[in-house]
């Protein structure tokens, strides 16, 4: 079907009738409306891009709206807000559960609101501030039943409570928009549509931005784009605030022989006339291969790129670069999406970094290691590399709240973790892969208790392990989070309607920035073309997030989020991918998504007519209207004083840049100011940075790391924990102050962790058995865990929760979490009894095709074996339900899946294709 | 090399060492040696054991790591293994063979044996060791390149995980040789390049256990 075939839309008005907004005509209308803007189009002139912007207050799982599957079936399932329906059309929906903070100045950005709550829950105060917006002719609409109607009805509701200006203007936008033109290509359709998605044009910049929504407060404004960058997938800024671009043309299937040179670039790129737009591009350097990342250090700049880090230097002020120095080799290559990115600077001065599932395996400081799947940090000479909080799948994402606690993101199912117990520590403790650290011969085991050398008559010949609990170094703050996508095309291969591709995790402290988006962090999604907020909050010893909704969608399926951050002058930059085909793998065949592919190299596939985009690439940034912009233009020939002045700037970018100029020119003029203001009453991040400026220099003297560590602000007292040596220095002022029993419960679980690291002694065995008669350090998880690995590290039975005991599975417990567990989701992807997703195999009669022994290994380690059928994904999209799920939960859905003895009646257990919802 | 023994047994003790130094051991360790030398072989020199029963190459899974596979039976109840050359197993839907190998230096070296450059594989080595009397605190040095597994006399006692070049008594743990047959079950994972392995037994004091025999079957 042509793209202007089914048009049903009155041209003039793009009024649509009701009856025609039935849910089960929506898709069809929805392909009208987008398609039927060709028409359009050509009645317009070149209008201002006018979207309309409503409200939304109330929950977005109430009303009559609420659906139980998607566009093209049950596998396009998102969190329902109607950006699906309606910002195809350019009518944004923003959405706020808390009306406490509604005023003028925020309301004037909107055309309407939609209220979905109750008078009362809105306050009279607000009500009034509502009557006003009212007043003021923007449209009002409420549902004071909580009771959402559908999508068109709502549509409608909106349109005619508008200003007819606000809707003439809208309409003229709409039609100076052009569609988007469908071409010929091969588009896997894992979603199993019954009609699959078609290849969408491309779109200029300009065109692009008018499919895409922010903020009604925002603007979205232009800062780079092809042919002046191309493929750009990571940036960061100077302390000029120039935006260093790393393009990255050789993903991903372009790895090259170790030696030869590649296709990727730094690029500077520099806004010289201060319009907002770049205007001046320099090649700070080429030749790179499958660079993912960059990050200043020592004048110059670390580079992830395959194998290892490239350090970087311009040496001569020409502005390229002339030191080309590879350190930490060892970075895996074989899978080139999952290779070590997100280079950042920590608040320790170490370099942090994330890594996917090709790992790192190399020998650094004469010690062997192997990890992946988490974040790690380094020192910049490659001197060391400790692997600090493992989560699953890969890593793309590496975030620092303003206390400097470590957060990241992974891509499938869990777009935000918390890391609070060090990996490199904490594995050797674990069950079964325990025994790969702590032994001789460089960390990786030995022989066990009973066999050593040093064994005492009476020690255990053999500890058993089953029923060690596995302790996590991270904790999935938001498993299972729904995504609010803008269009209906989002394609998918697995985890439908959650984050499946979340990348980066930067957090929003800024002071360009409105107040209720500070300290919430940025998850970016390409295949979904959104940028999610996970609204991080604490939680008893760590921290606990819920949806924030997004902070940028589009409908304009092309658009590639993959890097969101704050940049120099307070907005949210964003790197805009731009490229339709954004999945990397599994390689999709026939029988799976329609399309056969084949695997290239580096794990990414690739069809005939390879669709993937070599030359485009958008920057963005993502500006608040009413607000300041960041006052710090430089930090370049910045003195002492000022630098450490800009500690406390309201933007992190710039206090870990005056940090970094300060501990890379080891500025120890600055100690004596850096010291004042470690020393001030009034805390806050200029004194944690000051803090760890003075440990990076190596002038943080012991008076002012305890006055840190007794400082009223619960976030120095933490960092100061974090800046003790693990010697008995470092022991003797950490017992100087009562961090162990802190009121706040984070800076708490942080010592606790501290204590993991200095040796055992009798005293510290002492301690750790004391710890355990605290009720709270047992029933808060994050504090218990902790806990429990001081017990195994120094050697105190009894503490935390270290033995787990598993009883008999529970069947119906099972079956509850098949259907229903958010984390794992069997349910969404497996069928029994006819109910339930078509992604993996039909379990009807499991227990009877297969023994338990190969059922367990499916559970814990999916990749063990494919299941039949399943043979050519590659790699299982199931997450390993040992890293998400608890033991006797692991054990339940055993039982579970024990019952299921009666085999389909068919015999098939590969799903066939389903029937569209919508049909 | 002691000289300490029964005419016959120098005999072939001559043998082994004149054919290691030619480097033509690995081609006949399996047949010529370990057919003539099975119920009576020692320990060399310096303690380390030469000579084992071996089944290689192990293909591990795509996905799955070596020291995963390490830690994971290769071939149902590998602690209890007890095989003589010539017995075969079927792993992987692939028919191995057990056979006799005697090490041409200290070291075994599953690659030079199987004439073969090995990756992301597994290996079980297998040797019987006599002893006349229990003999407590007996230290064990053992090597491997990579990941390395011992079970003694059906138990797990070492295991190490990590990826590593071969460094001779890299790992030293002690174990008691009862009275008879003890059976070592040495298993070795490769990621890539090198494949080898290393054991020796020694007193406390690191001297060479002596009054020990070596056998190439239960």
């Amino acid at each position: 079907m042509g793209p202007r075939a089914c048009i049903r839309v009155d041209s003039c008005s793009l009024v649509v009738t009701n009856a025609a907004y039935c849910m089960n005509n929506t898709k069809q209308i929805l392909s009208s409306l987008i398609t039927g803007l060709v028409a359009l189009n050509a009645l317009a002139a070149d209008a201002p891009n006018r979207p309309l912007q409503v409200l939304y207050l109330g929950e977005t799982s109430m009303g009559g709206g609420a659906r139980s599957g998607g566009f093209g079936g049950g596998r396009t399932n998102y969190v329902y807000l109607p950006g699906q329906t309606l910002a195809p059309e350019a009518i944004y929906f923003n959405h706020r559960t808390d009306v406490a903070n509604l005023t003028d100045s925020y309301l004037k950005h909107f055309d309407a609101v939609v209220q979905v709550m109750p008078d009362a829950d809105i306050g009279a105060a607000q009500q009034k501030v509502l009557d006003g917006f009212k007043s003021a002719g923007k449209g009002l609409i409420k549902y004071p039943d909580g009771q959402r109607p559908a999508d068109g009805v709502l549509r409608e509701a909106v349109l005619r409570a508008i200003s007819k200006k606000a809707k003439s203007d809208w309409e003229a936008s709409l039609a100076a928009r052009p569609s988007l033109a469908r071409l010929p290509g091969e588009v896997p359709n894992y979603e199993r549509r019954a009609e699959p998605v078609k290849y969408q044009a491309p779109l200029s910049p300009k065109y692009s931005m008018r499919y895409t929504q922010v903020p009604a407060d925002f603007d979205l404004q232009l800062f780079a784009a092809e042919p002046d960058i191309v493929k750009p997938i990571y940036m960061a800024w100077d302390e000029l605030g120039r935006a260093w671009v790393v393009e990255a043309r050789d993903y991903p299937h372009g790895l090259v022989a170790e030696g030869e040179p590649g296709h990727d670039s730094i690029k500077i790129c520099e806004d010289t006339d201060g319009d907002g737009r770049a205007d001046k591009f320099t090649v700070f350097a080429d030749k790179l291969n499958l660079a993912t990342s960059m990050v200043f250090v020592n004048g110059g700049i670390l580079v992830s790129e395959a194998r290892h880090m490239l350090f970087l230097k311009d040496t001569d002020g020409d502005g390229k670069a002339d030191v080309r120095q590879a350190i930490l080799p060892g970075w895996g290559t074989g899978d080139t999406h999952a290779q070590q990115s997100n280079l950042g600077r920590g608040f320790d001065n170490w370099l942090y970094g994330a890594v996917g599932y090709s790992n790192f395996r190399g020998t650094v400081g004469g010690k062997d290691m192997q990890f992946g799947q988490g974040v790690f940090r380094f020192k910049a000479d490659g001197s060391a590399l400790e692997f600090l909080h493992q989560y699953n799948n890969n890593t793309w994402g590496f975030g620092l709240n303003e206390h400097g606690d470590v957060f990241g993101s992974t891509a499938n199912g869990h777009p935000t973790f918390y890391g609070y117990l060090p990996a490199h520590i904490l594995t050797p403790t674990q069950p079964g892969s325990g025994r790969r650290g702590g032994g001789g011969g460089g960390g990786g085991g030995g022989f066990r208790p009973g066999f050593r050398l040093d064994d005492k008559p009476g020690d255990a010949p053999v500890a058993p392990t089953v029923n060690v609990r596995r302790l996590p170094s991270a904790k999935s703050l938001a498993p299972g989070m729904r995504m609010h996508p803008n269009t209906p095309n989002v394609r998918m291969v697995d985890n439908f309607g959650g984050y499946t591709a979340a990348a980066g995790h930067a957090f929003m402290v800024s002071d360009a920035l409105p107040p209720r988006l500070q300290g919430k962090a940025l998850v970016t999604e390409p295949t979904a073309k959104l940028i999610g907020i996970m609204d991080i909050q604490p939680d008893g010893g760590g921290y606990k997030a819920s949806d924030g909704g997004n902070l940028l969608a589009s409908t304009d399926e092309w658009m590639s989020p993959i890097f969101a951050d704050v940049g120099p002058d307070g907005a949210v930059w964003v790197i805009d991918f731009y490229s339709f085909i954004i999945q990397h793998n599994p390689t999709p065949s026939v029988q799976s998504a329609g399309v056969q592919a084949t695997t290239g190299r580096g794990g990414a596939y690739q069809t005939e007519n390879n669709l993937r985009d070599k030359t485009h690439g958008r920057i963005y940034r993502v500006v608040w209207k009413d607000g300041p912009r960041s006052p710090i233009k430089s930090l370049a020939k910045t003195k002492p004083a000022e630098l450490v002045a800009a500690l406390d700037s309201g933007n992190q970018f710039w206090c870990l840049t005056a940090q970094g100029l300060i501990v890379d020119n080891k500025l120890t003029d600055a100690a004596p100011a850096l010291k004042k203001r470690v020393r001030s009453a009034i805390g806050g991040k200029g004194a944690i940075h000051a803090l760890w400026s003075l440990e990076g220099i190596g002038a943080l003297d012991k008076e002012t790391h305890q006055a840190a560590l007794l400082s009223k602000d619960p976030a120095v007292r933490r960092n100061a924990v974090r800046a003790l040596p693990a010697n008995e220095a470092g022991r003797q002022l950490f017992f100087s102050s009562s961090v162990v029993q802190d009121p706040d419960l984070i800076t708490r679980q942080v010592a606790l962790a501290k204590l993991v690291e200095f040796p055992t002694i009798p005293a510290i065995q002492t301690v750790v058995a004391q710890l355990s008669r605290v009720p709270v350090n047992n029933s808060d998880s994050f504090l218990n865990d902790t806990l429990t690995l001081l017990g195994r590290i120094h050697k105190v039975a009894n503490v935390g929760e270290n033995v787990v005991t598993v009883t008999a599975g529970d069947a119906k417990r099972g079956e509850d979490l098949f259907l229903n567990s958010p984390v794992a989701a069997c349910a969404s992807c497996h069928m029994v009894n006819g109910k339930g997703g078509d992604v993996g195999p039909i379990l009807d009669g499991i227990a009877v095709r297969a023994d338990k022994a190969y059922i367990t290994e499916s559970l814990m380690d999916p990749n063990a074996k494919l299941a039949k059928g399943f043979e050519n994904l590659g790699i299982s999209p199931m997450p390993p339900l040992g890293v998400l799920l608890k033991e006797q939960e692991t054990a339940d859905i055993l039982a579970y899946l024990d019952t299921l003895r009666t085999p389909p009646k068919d015999g098939v257990t590969v799903p066939v294709k389903r029937a569209n919802h919508y049909e | 090399m002691s000289y300490a023994m029964t005419p016959v047994l120098s005999q072939i003790t001559f043998m082994k060492t004149f054919l290691t130094s030619i480097g033509v051991a690995a081609l006949l360790g399996s047949s010529l040696i370990s057919a003539t030398a099975a119920d009576s072989l020692r320990t060399d020199a310096e303690g380390y054991i030469r000579d084992w029963v071996m089944l290689a190459p192990i293909a591990i899974r795509d996905g799955e790591t070596c020291a995963d596979a390490l830690l994971k039976d290769q071939i149902p109840n590998e602690a209890a293994l007890r095989p003589k050359a010539g017995d075969k197993v079927k792993v992987g839907g692939k028919e191995l063979t057990w056979r006799n190998v005697t090490a041409a230096t200290n070291y075994f070296d599953f690659n030079e044996t199987l004439k073969s450059i090995n990756d992301h594989v597994a290996g079980y080595m297998v040797t019987y060791v006599e002893c006349d009397v229990d003999t407590p605190d007996v230290v064990m040095a053992v090597a491997s390149n990579d990941q390395g597994r011992i079970y003694f006399n059906g138990v797990d006692i070492y295991a190490f995980t990590e990826p590593r070049p071969l460094m001779l008594d890299a790992d030293k743990g002690k174990v008691t040789l009862k009275k008879g047959t003890n059976v070592i079950v040495f298993k070795v994972t490769n990621e890539q390049n090198s494949w080898q392995g290393a054991m020796r037994l020694m007193t406390k004091s690191g001297a060479p256990l002596k009054n020990i025999r070596i056998k190439l079957q239960p």
